[in-house]
């Protein structure tokens, strides 16, 4: 080669070399007189309202470079008090959502949908609310303040009806019965941490009811050894234990549907009055209702809730009425039950007006994120309906929309929320929008009446102001309607459809942590499934897994069986929120939407009720496996999940001195954890904020079949214990989360070849990531089994990739990893103390599991300070050590739950 | 009386032995054998697109899963290491005590070590979640100054089978110098040329043969430690943890024993075919065999007695992990294997006290092979079922195998075949000088016997 070809060669490559670095135009806006409050490399925090449901917590949003990467919850709201549940932490997946709209879109004549830009959105938009002349029907997401106000000034200036708001959770029993017994039809608030005793007829107050971040905090107050020294009695009456029943001292399987006579027994007990007729349909002994009548009396004030969705059944109402009015001869009116205080989803449309409303076929229907097909597939819906949505993601209502024009997500929004009078919140922008979508308050063109300035600053300071409410006196109990329970149809099954608290609704599918973090109490992960007795399996002939056809007058439906002693024999239950057919990567084409099984029609009490129906099963002869994340259910006689003996009390259980005794020398730290079984209440929000906080990788269904999901903090359920196993009446469900226990003398750091696993000084168990070579070694001799390794590349599809955390690193396939107490957390605190010249204080330092814990299970600290509150609580009589006689010396202290009572 | 077996060899010229055992080397290869290195090279094909696909796409397209994170390819570890015991048993152990059938299979059985080091050694690397990282396992210095830890049974692991096949190695190289030298000494052109290398100035003086036989038994006496040391250290990858089923005393013996038991079981799979191919039935006679069934035997009460050792300690230290763990090797999700390994390692073998079976190629080489699928299954029901039922029974999960790692392990076979195969190609698989070394003192014998009349006529005649 001659001199010049190999220079020119050589340029040719350097400028092919230079054009590759300028192939993805960047726009970078120097701040010319930088914001003095932000740091490069430190995340800023904004306070905004979460609105997955319409508890409405309060949210403090952490934005890293322009990213929100993480919730939590705000600790000065007074709903969540700075919890946040499963479905809260997920809200970044709503908003990095990869199947988000991004632009208007509009269906073509060929019926398909066609991106526009926002004039020709807008275009389409007036010409069609002009032809509509009124006939505007607005379903729409519960919003309350300055949406709401703009919603209804819109749609009076169009002659149109007022909004309905759609919740599918819309407590129209509930509110029915308010109406009845106290004279208005609200969604009262319950105040669970007054009460002394308990009851819950079937509302699922941890999992879906109402406000579960607020009750979950709540219950744990009356009913933790860790916040009370005298708990609360729970009694829990429904045909199926979900996650709150699970907590409960006692459980009544009554037969579904008949729980409006226990709750006029209890009444008639407590009042001294004749009992009802018909209560051997109850299948529940009279002793036990005598002893739980003097139990309420007893422990005043006490409280009794309704049934919930799942046991929604044509007696709900006359069981609310009964339960409404036992509250009222209990003295908890005023107390525990606040009548006079309604919650927002007073203000929600009921289930049979909404269904009212699509059969009148409206010329107009604007939907406001709200999925009403999908709740109720049978409704009417297209020409001569022209349908606008303002949908961010494709639902199975938006996908038959004529006009798509996507609102923000509310993390890019302003707004306003008020769960309830005295919790108005404010929602503030944390990014800028993602995509060309358009704030539907600006889309209407309406100006509300806006805040103070004064106002506006308070409230986006703290997220939320603060507001007086006035109490009204209680109105006099109405007479019970008169129902009756005809008897199960041979070989037909009562369908119990149960919400459960990761996927609510369903609105949380499309959320890969919400489809990853198992089912609390199945411990299944990505599908949809039925639920049957093993006595019912066997008879009929079943094996778990057998995609079963559950045929209801109104509709059929095939889902795989998952096999669960915690169901009546004579129901099926099928999970809800699952089932989608367009609603996005992962939530599509996870079996049957079991809303095809309900009755579309509302009943004769005009009420509609969501387990109104019986069900025949039928064998498919099909098999889909489900992801069962943890199949067995038995302690075996390995003391895992412990509980106090029910005798007297027992002393600490201390390690017995050992031959090898080993510590290392900490001189200034050693990290500790202490997680208090009696508060768990198993609802997962742990494992999200961990997914959230630490980037952790998540491969789908195929992987979780195979064990292969990576969270690092699991919470494992077990059924009693070897002398104490489950019984009917007392099913004394343990939940056990498992961090990583960073063991003294751990087994996973001397096997290491590399020294990947490491002991530092602080007492960690550390993982180096890029010393790893993969030989797994580690998490062969971990006896916790809490290690994780890179099976694949983890990949997050655009744009989920923002929502990853800058302080953690993504680790790369074939590593391995586990919890690491969040040692970005502690090096955070660490750093700026030091800079700071301050010590730091127990409490600083936050784990994201301990910091979202609804019940404040889990306390965080460091061991060698003996006035923390871990090192406190190490030493007490509840604390042990998980498998401590291996010597292992963890970190983590386990309490012990309550004794049984019951 | 001298043995029979001491003078047999008589019978031979010099000529003849090397004619009979170079015949392999020095003819063209058959199409039985090329078609037979065809389909090992396949294998070989097979597991390399296995593995390519593995690291491409990562360790997810194994069967290995929480908790079960060693599975098939430990196994196979496991059982190549134990594979390559007996050769090192039969040249050096037998070596140093003068066992006379010893000739007849230690070449072959030192290929056979070799072959399978080669092959167990390929286990440790294909297993890591990042392969190409391998070389980290290793205390080499290096610019981050970061050392391995030594506390780690896996670095142990790498020391004691690297030394075993350095030694191994030398030994077996050291063994086949005269008969390379022969192979030169009878070759024309290239290959005149490659043994004249190999044979390293060979010409077979008194000079050269003392400090040889020297270094030959000096060689025999470093490897005998090291076939208790190598598969020691092995079993500490298990007894050095914490698991029910892994931390275990009896380990390093028991996996001695069940080393040598498959190693032998191997031998004789590999040789009977060996020796029916390729006419070696003059020098590896019955008696040979037998001699190794009888040692199978001993080898497999061992093993028996460590099996049943294993339950007894689980039941007998009451210790509630230890109980759940044994019980459900043999009664949880892997019942088959489990009864499937006791049956081929305890029961089986016992046909060897019946002389018909230890005499019959057939039932040699069907026994052999019994062992050997049983072998194997022990190492995975070791391995598989103590993972997949730890401690936490709320941790407990299968293992499943996937199309990869049966790929790997075809490869693996492939891979042995394929050496194996090119090693009777181009080196004598008989220790020829040994043989003639043998030769020449039974016909000294002889001479010397019947020229004092202790033999019969038959026998002078025969030979």
């Amino acid at each position: 080669m001659l001199r010049r070809d190999f220079i020119k060669a050589s340029t040719l490559a350097a400028a092919g070399a230079a054009s590759e670095a300028c192939r993805q135009p960047q726009q970078i806006l120097p701040l010319l007189a930088p914001d003095p409050r932000l740091i490069p490399g430190r995340p800023q925090f904004f306070a905004s309202v979460c609105r997955e449901c319409p508890a409405g917590c309060g949210l403090v949003v952490k934005v890293n470079d322009g990213r929100p990467t993480k919730v939590e919850g705000n600790p000065d709201h007074p709903v969540n008090q700075g919890k946040l549940c499963l479905r809260g932490q997920t809200s970044v997946q709503g908003l990095y959502n990869p199947d988000r709209f991004r632009q208007p879109m509009t269906r073509t004549a060929r019926g398909q949908l066609e991106a526009i830009d926002w004039p020709q959105g807008m275009a389409r938009f007036q010409s069609a609310v002009a032809t509509a002349q009124g006939s505007i029907a607005w379903v729409g997401r519960l919003e309350t303040g300055t949406l709401d106000r703009a919603i209804r000034a819109w749609l009076t200036r169009h002659q149109a009806p007022p909004p309905l708001y759609y919740e599918h959770f819309s407590y129209d029993t509930l509110r029915r019965s308010f109406q009845i017994t106290y004279g208005a039809p609200i969604v009262p608030i319950f105040r669970l941490d007054r009460a002394r005793s308990l009851i819950s007829f079937g509302a699922d107050f941890l999992e879906t009811y109402i406000s579960n971040v607020e009750y979950a905090h709540q219950f744990s107050d009356i009913h933790s050894l860790a916040h009370t020294p005298t708990p609360a009695y729970f009694l829990a009456v429904m045909p199926r234990v979900g996650l709150t029943a699970a907590s409960a001292d006692e459980y009544w399987p009554a037969r579904a549907g008949t729980e409006y006579l226990l709750a006029q027994a209890l009444l008639a007990v407590v009042t001294n009055r004749p009992l009802p007729a018909g209560m051997e349909q109850c299948e529940i002994p009279m002793d036990l209702i005598e002893r739980a009548a003097q139990r309420l009396a007893e422990n005043r004030p006490s409280l009794v809730l309704g049934p919930g969705y799942g046991n929604d059944s044509p007696t709900a109402l006359a069981c609310q009425i009964a339960v409404n009015q036992l509250n009222d001869a209990l003295g908890n009116t005023g107390q525990t039950v606040l009548p006079d205080v309604p919650h927002a989803l007073t203000q929600c449309a009921t289930q049979a007006e909404v269904i009212e409303l699509f059969e009148q076929r409206p010329r107009l229907l604007l939907l406001h994120h709200a999925n009403p097909l999908y709740h109720h597939p049978a409704l009417p819906l297209g020409a001569p309906t022209f349908t606008v949505s303002f949908a961010s993601t494709m639902d199975e209502t938006t996908q038959r929309a004529d006009l798509i024009l996507p609102d923000h997500d509310f993390l890019e929004s302003w707004g306003d929320y008020a769960p309830r009078a005295d919790a108005p919140g404010i929602l503030q922008p944390t990014r800028i929008p993602l995509y060309d979508t358009r704030p539907t308050l600006e889309v209407l063109g309406e100006k509300p009446a806006a805040y103070s300035d004064q106002e506006l600053q308070r409230g986006l300071a703290a997220g939320v102001q603060s507001a007086a409410v006035a109490h009204r006196a209680p109105a006099t109990p109405a007479v019970a309607p008169n129902v009756s329970l005809a008897p199960l149809p041979a070989g037909e099954y009562t369908l119990i459809p149960f919400p459960t608290v990761q996927l609510f609704d369903g609105r949380q599918a499309n959320r890969s942590w919400a489809q990853e973090i198992a089912d609390p109490m199945s411990k299944i992960a990505w599908d949809g499934y039925c639920e049957l007795h093993p006595e019912t399996a066997k008879r009929l002939g079943y094996e778990p897994n057998d995609v079963v056809r559950l045929r209801s007058p109104f509709g059929t439906a095939e889902l795989p069986l998952f096999v669960s002693t915690w169901i009546r024999p004579d129901c099926v239950g099928v999970l809800i929120g699952q089932g989608h057919s367009n609603y996005g990567m992962w939530a599509n084409e996870r079996g049957d939407n079991i809303h095809r099984l309900q009755n579309p029609a509302p009943l004769a009490d005009g009420l509609w009720h969501a387990a109104s129906v019986t069900v025949k099963l039928e064998s498919t002869g099909k098999n889909r496996p489900l992801a069962n994340l943890q199949t067995e259910r038995l302690q075996r006689d390995k003391r895992l999940a412990l509980a106090l003996s029910s005798k007297e009390p027992e002393p600490p259980t201390t390690p017995a001195a050992s031959f090898y005794h080993f510590h290392h020398p900490y001189v200034n730290h050693r990290w500790g954890m202490a997680i208090d079984l009696d508060s768990c209440i198993g609802c997962n929000a742990c494992q999200a904020a961990c997914y959230a906080e630490n980037n952790i990788a998540i491969w789908g269904r195929s992987s979780a079949l195979s064990h292969r999901e990576m969270t690092w903090i699991r919470v494992e359920i077990f059924e009693g214990d070897q002398g104490h196993p489950s019984t009917e009446l007392n099913p004394d469900l343990r939940f056990l989360p498992i961090p990583c226990q960073q063991c003294d003398n751990a087994p996973c750091e001397y096997v290491c070849p590399t020294f990947a696993a490491y002991h530092t000084d602080e007492g960690l168990n550390g993982q180096v990531y890029n010393r790893c070579v993969g030989t797994r070694y580690c998490s062969n001799n971990c006896i916790y089994k809490v290690r994780r390794f890179n099976w694949y590349t983890p990949q997050w599809p655009e744009p989920l990739n923002q929502q990853l955390n800058p302080d953690v690193t993504v680790r790369a396939k074939g590593v391995m990893e586990k919890c690491t107490f969040c040692v970005q957390r502690i090096t955070q605190v660490e750093l700026d103390a030091a800079t700071n010249q301050r010590p730091m204080r127990d409490g600083d330092i936050q784990t994201a599991c301990e910091q979202t814990c609804p019940t404040n299970a889990i306390v965080f600290g460091d061991l060698l300070d003996p006035a923390s509150r871990v090192a406190r609580l190490a030493a007490d009589n509840r604390g042990y050590g998980l498998f401590a006689d291996e010597n292992t010396y963890p970190a983590v202290t386990y309490l012990k739950k309550k004794a049984r009572r019951g | 009386m001298p043995l029979r077996s001491e003078i047999e060899p008589a019978r031979f010229t010099l000529r003849e032995v090397s004619d009979e055992i170079l015949r392999p080397v020095e003819a063209p290869p058959s199409m039985r054998y090329l078609l037979g290195l065809a389909f090992s090279l396949l294998c070989v094909a097979i597991g390399v697109a296995a593995w390519g696909r593995q690291l491409y796409i990562g360790m997810g397209v194994s069967g290995v899963a929480w908790p079960v994170m060693w599975a098939m390819y430990i196994t196979c570890f496991v059982f190549w290491i134990g594979i390559a015991h007996s050769g090192t048993l039969i040249s050096a152990i037998l070596y140093l005590f003068r066992a006379k059938f010893r000739p007849s299979f230690s070449r072959a059985s030192e290929a056979m070590t070799i072959f399978a080091i080669a092959t167990a050694g390929l286990f440790p690397i294909l297993h890591l979640g990042r392969a190409w990282r391998f070389y980290w396992v290793f205390p080499y210095p290096n610019e981050r100054r970061i050392w391995v830890n030594f506390r780690s049974p896996l670095v142990l692991d790498i020391f004691a089978i690297s030394t075993y096949l350095t030694v191994s190695l030398i030994f077996w190289y050291l063994g086949m110098v005269p008969d390379f030298a022969e192979l030169r000494d009878r070759a024309l052109g290239w290959r005149r040329t490659l043994y004249g290398v190999l044979s390293l100035g060979w010409v077979g003086s008194l000079r050269q043969k003392a400090p040889f036989l020297k270094l030959y038994i000096l060689l025999a006496g470093l490897a005998t430690p090291l076939v208790l040391s190598v598969h020691t250290m092995v079993s500490w990858d298990f007894a050095l943890s914490l698991l029910p089923g892994w931390h275990e005393e009896i380990f390093p013996p028991y996996f001695v024993a069940g080393a040598i038991f498959s190693g032998l079981a191997m031998v004789l799979t590999l040789v009977i075919p060996l020796r029916h191919f390729f006419h070696f039935e003059k020098h590896i006679t019955m008696d040979h065999l037998e001699a190794l069934a009888k040692l199978i035997i001993l080898t497999s009460s061992i093993v028996a007695y460590s099996y049943a050792s294993e339950y007894f300690t689980a039941w007998y230290s009451g210790d509630t992990y230890e109980r759940t763990a044994y019980f459900l090797r043999a009664f949880g999700h892997y019942w088959k294997p489990f009864w499937l390994m006791s049956v081929c390692n305890v029961l089986v073998p016992l046909l060897f006290f019946f002389r018909r079976v230890r005499r019959s190629l057939v039932g040699l080489l069907v026994v052999s092979i019994l062992i050997n699928v049983g072998m194997f299954l022990e190492r995975l029901v070791i391995i598989v079922t103590t993972l997949a039922y730890s401690f936490d029974p709320g941790s407990w999960g299968l293992w499943h195998l996937t199309w990869v790692e049966a790929g790997i392990v075809i490869g693996s076979f492939g891979w042995f075949m394929t050496l194996f195969l090119l090693f009777v190609q181009f080196a004598p698989s008989l220790p020829m000088a040994e043989v003639k070394r043998d030769v020449l003192e039974a016909k000294d014998m002889v001479a010397t016997l019947s020229a004092a009349h202790l033999l019969s006529e038959e026998t002078v005649h025969a030979a």
